[in-house]
């Protein structure tokens, strides 16, 4: 009986002890993140937002792959390149048709801002780095991934700079501000095409005046130079456009690739990369791999060039023939590095830099650095084609084409310098058509009151 | 401490000695087994071979009860005088009703005519009649308002059971299980997105009996996780008696329910060659031709496909011929005061998919032990290990069934390796040929899992006692894949690729809670109240290697190179304080109140709590005075009960603003993960459920019929936020949902002879559900699900095919254009620009009413079972119809009746023109759209019980019953579906919303099983 009543008392103490220290055992703390406001209180975790902050941009949303291939299918002539993979949201891009729940549009506008909030989080949290060229560098970062992530956004969502009326045209909507928490201000409305390149500009000058001139796999001065360069020669401000062209080309330090083949598919990157998606084989996915690589490299061969992608070439162009063949079936050799083998992604190249400086100084009739027939000879130079004794504007977008196809920049030479994309079946269609824009993800305009929708889309 | 001395005082006095016989009130038979005890106390034996007992107690007056199952509780009182031996006779009748039979409910049981809630119940002898993968299948057709959705055919695969409809959009919508009292995990631990089925570790033949609670009367005392209804699992446990020996061998054999036709070699080269001929007439040369024969040649891989030379049949070899086997081992029996359950058991079992493999072996001990009048105490432990082979989700190029996208121009095997020993897929294959995986790639998991509890229970006092119990569930998985360099193709690893993961699982439960019951006269009153505490930790490492030796190596061991690696922790704790008080007036008004006040680690800190109380009533008409001139009627019963039960089935730190890591090549970084919501609470479920229990003709029809309404209110919502916040989702409690039903159910005793006997049973239930309120959200899943306003869950969303313009082949589609109130404008106009037409609900994939009807027959030693299983007016939306109902957009192979194309001005069709690369009809649309109404024989079991005068002659080994049984499984099915199975939901999407989706998905197993059981 003893032993009875030793573990009833037992039973009663267990209880009394289960009742009293309760409230306590449901306070637990999660173990693989960290709470909101700790986040943004150390030097430390500032400094590991802005590493998360590249990890997003480089997403294969993003610089990670899709941001470039879609625009590429959209701009690139349906007798040219055959989109014949089963995914549907690439194969909207390509009949130049996209719906508004296309995922891949919507993925990228979301990727976008969670950039560009994971940057404004880094901006309002600068206090914490007490020694001030630290302070710089880190704001210098921040501002770069929202500069260009902004442009990124305008130049899909909006008209062109130069084609379309930018006062009053609808861009997309300008963010600052680290969001708290969600409630109705939040809804934002799209600021004017002018407003967000005026954004950009200034987030870029920023960059480019506080960034160092290397910062390992991080952007650094050039990178903001050049992409100032690209957003000049979007909005027509040629002059500065080739002032930065000719910063990144004469101060920068890169050299072009001995060979055109030899800039692609490089594992540790490329002298010739300004800015590029660091990829190790433990982080980044390629998606332009995925797609455009053939099955032997480990890509899914969605993307085919035909015989008539292969004639835009002049004869001895060693370009024309950086292709794989499988069994008569051409896909472009840009991108058929695997990303197992952590192949970077560049995004902006040197060679564009000869290009747009060549165009920009031709336009403003000025020889910023060189002149446009030196800079332009040098891409000849290197695919192994003589050189030109006059050239172009025509011969210079020609060749840009020739030289960046596949690399996302076609479509807004194209809706820059009104150029037309030829589509089977229809005829060439003005690459100002609104078409070309991207629709607001239908997402977005159901969370968004606020959110107007682009008009081929309406 | 009184109450201990006064316990102990009998066992000081002197005793006596009660004697007697029990016997069957109709038959004056005795009745060998009965348990024969004086109430409020452990003393008591049962009765021998001639209905006769014989037990000696301390003098005093008792209530003497006789019980036996089966029959209705005897009581009668007795005076035991020291030193005298007093002798009762005792007549138990049988329970025709039921009424008696006992039901597990939260920290209890109550019989049938004490149930206020509403219970479904599967017993022992279901689950024997049953060859399942998982237990809950036996639910399937057995039980009203209880849906089990299987994905598809695959072993180990998640399967979703839905009581009363779903109550949540986001959070869980799977009902919470305990076993023997302890809520166990359910916690999916794939490594890809299609889920496994952790509850298929559990032994079914060790089960006694699942009920599922349905109602708030029966939930509400599981509180915070009960919205979603409670299945609570009695292991089996010992008895008084003889140790009986059970032993049960079973052996089958599978193959698929269903297979489809495809187009063979001629007919697909015809097709694709008029699809690309057509594509160049619409571009004016596009050179479709050209490249379609390039591709055959390609294809063909030196055959020669004009003369279709290879006529491969892909789907073939997607299947293979299944066979299973499984040994169960038993003992159980003990003594008047332990009591005991042991169990072993082997089962392999193969998938009808090719590498589709589940083994089991479990074990199982269950022991009560009573050690003095007061004192009880017993252990539960089940131990098991499962090996799975796993196979790709269902859109995966590796999964079986993509095979039959494969051209049928292309050799299945490496031409002239065919008869070879080990043919060679052919790896020159249109898509990846999922062939190669047989001998290059495996993805074995391996779970172990340890399922205990023990308690202790102590009689404070006369219909006083206290219990509590302690239970740990402990779940460990291995999860080993290995790809080597010939299926590169698919997994982009060249030298091999080894993926490692492990993961653990801890839960850990307490429950101490006191029972008070006690009569007085004609009032009866029960009380339970206690408090219960459940922590979970889980945690988990992977490790990816690539770059092996050679395809002989396959552990990470020989990886040159390490590639990934992560490890996980996370967890979460629930805290419960409970209480239940019962009574009843003279077996006729019962009412029960019960609440619980919850509180869960995943809620914000001012929001931690909820209570959740519940009400029930019944009234046991047929127990009126009045009602005895109603003969035919022998027992009706009306129910009621209205409560509140919650759901948290969350995130687990589901109200915090997070941050979490994220590295970019080679450096550490971090993101936001998740916005803040400090307010976030429970979602709440509030149940109003009617019922009535009827019985007719002393018991030979019996039924119930439910009716309910069930409203969830502050929804765990993932609301959509616009994405220039950075988020695309906050966890707020907005909106909700109501689900409304009925359930029927009747049982019939045809004939009831001991020389044949016919039961019938019916049942059928019907829910609607409704989304109330989203706060005007459209929350997507699946391919075209939807979650909106106004609607059932899971509507299918998209265009409305008009079928095909007779004098062109295009594919048109309704244009729907709504006015501003919503109306559509002109329900006749169409386009063939899908891009002009609008999307509306096209189709729902809830059915509208399922159930299922059984026979069970019993002539001689032959028992006969037959239950079929139905689901109507739930719809089906095929994923993968874009590609394999294409007319030939693709060089994917396709359905034969695309062979019903369009070909001329005139045709009159649904098969749109075909045109290699140019979308004709392939947009998300009704055409993809199939009725998944069917009636399936789930099972159909012929038994036959050898003899015992047979048995006799089995010298020595005492055999006391043999059985010989045969059962079928899906034999049947009766559907227009044109797939595989219209009981599917492609796996990689499978969820709240994401219902009624075909994706090359496997039909289930079709089954023959020939087993033998012996006790002895």
């Amino acid at each position: 009986m003893r032993s009875l009543s030793r573990l009833s008392l037992m039973l009663v103490a267990v209880g009394a002890l289960a009742l009293s220290g309760c409230d306590g055992l449901l306070d637990i703390e999660p173990r693989q993140s960290i709470s909101d406001d700790r986040a943004r209180s150390t030097p430390q975790n500032v400094r590991g937002a802005l590493i998360g902050a590249y990890d997003r941009a480089g997403d294969t949303d993003l610089y990670g792959g899709e941001l470039i291939m879609g625009s590429d299918l959209m701009a690139l002539d349906t007798r040219r390149v055959v989109w014949t993979g089963t995914f549907a949201d690439p194969r909207e891009f390509w009949n130049k048709t996209i719906l508004v729940n296309n995922g891949s549009v919507e993925d990228t506008w979301e990727d976008a801002y969670e950039v560009i909030n994971i940057a404004n989080n880094v901006l309002s949290a600068l206090d914490v780095f007490e020694d001030a060229g630290e302070r710089s560098r880190i704001e210098g970062h921040a501002r770069l991934l929202r500069g260009i992530m902004l442009f990124e956004l305008v130049r899909k969502w909006a008209p062109a700079y130069t084609a379309g009326t930018p006062s009053s045209d609808l861009g997309v909507p300008i963010v600052l501000e680290p969001t708290e928490d969600v409630t109705e201000e939040n809804n934002a409305a799209r600021n004017t095409v002018a407003e967000v390149y005026s954004q950009v500009l200034q987030d870029l000058v920023a960059a480019r005046d506080q960034l160092p001139a290397r910062d390992g796999i991080l952007g650094d001065t050039y990178a903001a130079s050049a992409f100032l360069a690209r957003v000049h020669l979007s909005s027509g401000d040629y002059a500065a456009a080739a002032a930065e062209a000719s910063r990144v080309i004469e101060e920068g330090g890169y050299a072009l690739a001995p060979t055109f083949e030899g800039a692609f598919n490089q594992e540790s990157g490329s002298s010739e990369y300004v800015f590029s998606r660091a990829i190790t084989t433990q982080d980044g996915g390629n998606a332009l791999n995925t797609f455009y690589g053939a099955d032997e490299n480990s890509g899914r061969g969605d993307i085919e060039m035909t015989d008539e992608y292969v004639t835009l070439f002049e004869e001895g162009d060693g370009r024309a023939f950086f292709y794989v063949d499988n069994g008569g079936i051409l896909r472009t050799g840009k991108w058929q590095g695997p990303t197992s083998e952590g192949v970077d992604i560049p995004v902006i190249r040197l060679a564009e830099m000869y290009l747009t400086r060549a165009e920009a100084n031709l336009r403003a009739g000025t020889s910023i650095g060189a002149t446009p027939l030196q800079d332009l000879n040098v891409i000849r130079t290197r695919a192994g084609l003589d050189p030109l004794a006059a050239v172009t504007a025509d011969d210079v977008l020609r060749e840009r084409r020739l030289e960046l196809d596949f690399e996302g920049s076609l479509l807004h030479d194209l809706k820059r310098t009104g150029g037309t994309i030829g589509v089977t079946g229809v005829g060439a269609l003005p690459a100002t058509d609104p078409r070309f824009v991207y629709p607001i993800p239908q997402r977005e305009i159901d969370a968004n009151p606020n959110m107007v929708q682009n008009p081929f889309y309406l | 401490m009184a109450l201990f001395v006064g316990a102990a005082a009998p066992a000081l006095a002197q005793v006596g000695t009660v004697e007697g016989r029990v016997l069957n009130a109709q038959t004056n038979e005795p009745v060998p087994g009965a348990n024969v005890a004086l109430e409020g106390t452990t003393v008591g034996a049962s009765t021998d071979a001639d209905g006769e007992f014989s037990f000696s107690a301390p003098a005093g007056e008792y209530t003497l009860a006789a019980t036996f199952l089966g029959y209705l509780r005897a009581t009668r009182p007795v005076s035991v005088r020291a030193g005298e031996t007093v002798r009762v006779e005792m007549t138990i009748e049988e329970d025709l009703l039921g009424l008696e039979e006992v039901y597990v409910v939260g920290y209890g049981t109550t019989s049938e005519l004490a149930r206020t809630g509403s219970v479904a119940r599967v017993g022992e002898e279901e689950i024997e009649g049953s060859v399942v993968n998982s237990f809950e299948q036996v639910l399937q057709g057995r039980t009203a308002g209880v849906a089990v959705q299987t994905n598809n055919g695959k072993l180990g695969q998640g399967i979703q059971v839905r009581v009363r409809g779903a109550a949540s959009v986001s959070a869980g919508n799977e009902p919470l299980y305990v076993v023997d009292g302890i809520p166990v995990s359910t916690d999916n631990i794939s490594t890809n997105t299609a889920s496994t089925n952790p509850l298929a570790q559990i032994n079914p033949s060790d089960i006694a009996s699942i009920e599922v609670l349905k109602d708030a009367s029966a939930t509400a005392i599981y509180g915070a996780r009960a919205s979603n209804g409670v299945v609570l699992i009695t292991t089996k446990s010992g008895f008084d008696g003889d140790t009986q020996f059970a032993v049960n061998l079973r052996g089958s054999a599978s193959s698929p329910t269903h297979t489809v036709e495809f187009l063979n070699a001629q007919e697909y080269v015809e097709l694709l060659t008029e699809a690309a001929e057509n594509s160049d007439r619409i571009t004016g040369g596009g050179g479709y031709l050209a490249f379609l024969e390039r591709s055959f040649d390609g294809l063909a891989a030196g055959t020669d496909w004009r003369s279709g030379e290879v006529d491969s049949d892909w789907q073939e070899e997607a299947f293979q011929d299944a066979s299973g086997f499984t040994v169960d081992l038993s003992a159980r029996g003990g003594s008047r005061n332990t009591q005991f359950f042991v169990s072993g058991s082997y089962s392999e079992e193969d998938g009808i998919l090719i590498r589709d493999e589940y083994d089991r072996v479990t074990g199982r001990l269950n022991v009560t032990h009573t050690l003095s009048e007061a004192f009880e105490l017993g252990a539960n432990l089940g131990l098991s290990r499962t090996l799975n082979n796993r196979l790709s989700t269902d859109n995966g190029f590796a999964t079986p069934l993509q095979l039959v996208a494969q051209a049928p121009i292309s050799p299945i095997f490496v031409p002239g390796t065919e008869t070879s020993e080990r043919p060679e897929p052919n790896p020159d294959t249109e898509y990846f040929n999922a062939l190669l995986y047989k001998d290059n790639a495996s993805h074995a998991v391996a779970s172990f899992r340890s399922l205990g509890n023990v308690y202790g229970q102590l009689r404070l006092a006369p219909g006083l006692s206290v219990r509590s119990e302690f239970g740990v569930d402990l779940l460990d998985a291995n999860t080993d894949e290995y790809y080597n360099s010939r299926v590169a193709r698919n997994t982009g690893a060249p030298e091999g690729l080894g993926v490692s993961t492990w993961d653990r699982i801890l839960n850990v439960n307490t429950n101490n809670y006191a029972t008070y019951a006690r009569g007085f006269g004609e009032h009866d009153v029960e009380t339970v109240a206690g408090i219960t505490y459940q922590e979970v930790e889980r945690r988990g490492a992977a490790v990816e290697g690539r770059v092996f030796p050679n395809d002989d190596f396959q552990t990470i061991a020989s990886a040159a190179e390490i590639t990934a690696g992560t490890s996980t922790e996370t967890g979460y704790r629930f805290l419960g304080y409970f209480g239940r008080a019962n009574y009843d007036y003279a077996d006729r008004y019962f009412v029960s109140a019960s609440g619980r006040l919850d509180g869960s680690s995943r809620f914000g800190s001012d929001n931690r709590y909820g209570f959740f109380p519940a009400a029930a009533a019944a009234w046991v008409i047929s127990e009126e005075p009045f009602f005895a001139s109603v003969p035919s009627v022998s027992y009706l019963k009306l129910r009621t009960s209205y409560g509140a039960t919650g759901n948290a089935a969350i995130n687990n730190f589901g109200s915090r603003g997070l941050w979490g890591g994220a590295n970019f090549a080679g450096r550490a970084g971090i993101i936001p993960t998740q916005i803040p919501n400090p307010d976030l609470k429970w979602e709440r479920t509030t149940q109003l459920n009617l019922g009535l229990d009827f019985s007719f003709l002393g018991g030979r029809i019996d039924g119930e019929f439910d009716v309910y309404q069930k409203d969830t209110d502050d929804l765990l919502l993932n609301v959509n936020v616009p994405a220039t916040t950075g988020f695309s989702t906050v966890l707020k409690n907005v909106g909700s949902l109501e689900n409304r039903g009925v359930e029927f159910a009747l049982t019939g005793r045809v004939f009831d002879t001991p020389a044949f006997s016919w039961t019938a049973g019916f049942n059928i239930s019907a829910n609607r559900n409704k989304i109330t309120n989203l706060d005007g959200q459209v929350i997507e899943g699946g391919f075209i699900n939807r979650a909106v306003e106004g609607q059932p869950i899971g509507v299918f969303f998209g265009y409305e095919y008009a079928g095909v313009d007779p004098a062109n082949g295009d594919a048109l589609y309704f244009v729907n254009e709504p006015d501003e109130s919503g109306a559509i404008l002109d329900p006749e106009a169409t386009t063939n620009n899908p891009n002009e037409a609008n999307r509306i609900v096209i189709g729902d994939p809830n059915p509208d009413f399922t159930g299922g009807f059984n026979n069970a027959l019993a002539f001689g030693g032959f028992e006969f079972n037959m239950l079929w299983q139905f689901s109507v007016g739930g719809e089906v939306f095929d994923g993968g119809g874009e590609y394999k109902t294409a007319n030939g957009l693709f060089l994917d192979n396709q359905l034969r009746n695309q062979l019903d194309r369009w070909q001329q001005p005139g045709d009159v069709t649904d098969v749109p023109e075909p045109r290699l690369f140019l979308a004709n009809g392939t947009a998300e649309s009704s055409r993809y759209l199939y009725d998944g109404s069917y009636l399936r024989l789930r099972t159909l079991s012929l038994a036959y019980n050898l003899p015992r005068s047979v048995l006799g002659g089995l010298g020595g080994l005492n055999v006391e019953g043999a059985r010989v049984y045969l059962i079928g499984t899906n034999l049947f099915t009766a559907t227009d579906y044109v797939w595989w199975d219209p009981e599917v939901n492609a796996d990689f999407v499978a969820g709240n919303i994401g219902l009624g989706n075909e994706f090359y998905s496997a039909p289930q197993a079709r089954s023959v099983s020939l087993g033998l059981q012996f006790t002895f």
